[in-house]
């Protein structure tokens, strides 16, 4: 149990840390900034308490925004996927799960390929959206969201498939 | 009460939520209050000291472009003081004294550089003990580049010009018109100038600098040239487009302005608003 917060806590710093000194400093493109601190919403633990995440989603965000120095985009956005993340994984696996964790399930590939985009896309939409805010700005918000999502997905179903715990 | 408590406990996920995400959108929300001020210097502290021993071994690497850029702007200089040395001579005046001249200048190191977010903040490696305060104008080697916007004792903030509801006042230097400078948040090299009349004719080429109508910016500052405009059928303002000269993705070195006569220049604006009433 206590291993277990442990390794949340250290995982939240960690991609705090990829997040503002790495992915933050390489704008791809020039003007892309994937999100790869999205890996903790979607590798947090299926039983762990769902109130918790929303938080720490809630934590993430504002971390994130602090440290990049932007209004509030990361905070929203980050927030409304975890609250939105359980509803997600119902629509996507069905009640009964057969594993404790994204990176311990083994079955099921195009559902998890489907519940990471999706949860991805959601994210970038959001935060996109509150970042212009105005529909002057349509063409710019719908570059970033597809080209920011793409290299996400990327960045991240190839971690969790490097971190799949191996049977 | 029973049944209020069971509700409350049924949907605390949905509640917590609703609670956090009021305090999100105060935090987005534009009105600086003082609690968003202070997280964000906040924030800007933890990240310049985070971000600085990268950035040091980053210019490191660059040390021979930066070296190049630097001999140049040198040499750019040197010329300028000379002619106005010999400018200068005649009159019997030390040009570098500082009680005469308007405009003291700091130079400061970037240490996070931002262009691709919709509101970019740029972090520098002074603060307010070496004399940098909020509202001073940034300058680049070839142009401006941004407004302090908050200073902690060794670091300070800055917004830069590619900054969405964030207008420049700025004139053509051939006719004197003025416009004011904005960015559309596409290309960190492109910017749009609206606000200037048909009545002034205007080519592809034409340089964009400072209006100096703002106590932000010294006036005569170069900022771009013009690209793309397109004359209006109806409604009688020109949409310029106006490509920068400097490149606000490489920054490594600018220079901060201390306006001294921009005190004055507040004051009298505040009488003028004043007795307008």
């Amino acid at each position: 149990m206590l291993q277990d917060n442990i390794k949340i806590l250290l995982s939240f710093i960690v991609l705090v840390l990829i997040q503002t000194l790495i992915f933050n400093q390489i704008a791809l493109f020039g003007f892309s900034y994937p999100t790869v601190y999205l890996f903790f919403v979607i590798s947090y633990r299926f039983d762990k308490s769902q109130f918790i995440l929303i938080f720490l989603g809630f934590l993430l965000g504002l971390t994130i925004d602090l440290l990049q120095g932007s209004s509030g985009s990361n905070t929203i956005a980050t927030l409304l996927i975890s609250f939105l993340r359980p509803f997600m994984i119902k629509f996507f696996f069905g009640n009964n799960l057969d594993s404790i964790s994204l990176l311990s399930m083994n079955s099921k590939t195009n559902n998890q390929i489907i519940f990471i985009a999706s949860i991805i896309l959601v994210h970038q939409v959001i935060m996109q959206c509150v970042a212009y805010l105005d529909f002057h700005h349509f063409m710019v918000i719908f570059r970033n969201t597809i080209v920011n999502s793409t290299l996400t997905f990327i960045i991240l179903f190839s971690s969790v498939t490097l971190f799949k715990n191996k049977n | 009460m029973q049944w209020f408590l069971t509700t409350l406990i049924q949907y605390k996920n949905f509640l917590f939520f609703i609670f956090l995400f009021g305090i999100g959108i105060v935090f987005s929300s534009t009105g600086s209050n003082f609690h968003r001020t202070k997280l964000q210097k906040f924030g800007h502290v933890i990240s310049g000291e985070l971000l600085k021993p990268i950035h040091n071994s980053k210019s490191y690497l660059n040390l021979n472009q930066t070296n190049e850029r630097l001999l140049k702007e040198n040499n750019h200089l040197r010329q300028e003081l000379l002619n106005y040395k010999k400018l200068e001579a005649s009159k019997n005046i030390d040009p570098l004294d500082s009680s005469l001249s308007d405009y003291l200048v700091h130079s400061a190191e970037v240490v996070r550089n931002s262009y691709a977010n919709a509101r970019n903040v740029l972090i520098l490696d002074k603060g307010s003990n070496d004399g940098i305060k909020k509202d001073m104008s940034v300058i680049g080697p070839n142009g401006i580049i941004g407004i302090i916007k908050q200073t902690s004792p060794n670091f300070s903030s800055v917004i830069s010009i590619l900054y969405q509801d964030f207008k420049i006042n700025a004139k053509l230097i051939h006719t004197g018109a003025f416009g004011s400078l904005y960015w559309e948040g596409r290309d960190p090299r492109k910017m749009m100038l609206s606000d200037v009349s048909v009545i002034n004719k205007i080519t592809k080429g034409d340089t964009i600098v400072t209006g100096g109508m703002s106590a932000y910016f010294p006036e005569g500052i170069p900022i771009g040239k013009i690209t793309e405009f397109e004359t209006p059928t109806s409604g009688g303002y020109y949409v310029i487009e106006v490509e920068l000269f400097n490149n606000l993705t490489n920054l490594e070195y600018v220079y901060v302005i201390d306006n001294k006569s921009r005190s004055e220049f507040l004051d009298l604006q505040k009488q003028d608003n004043n007795a307008s009433r």
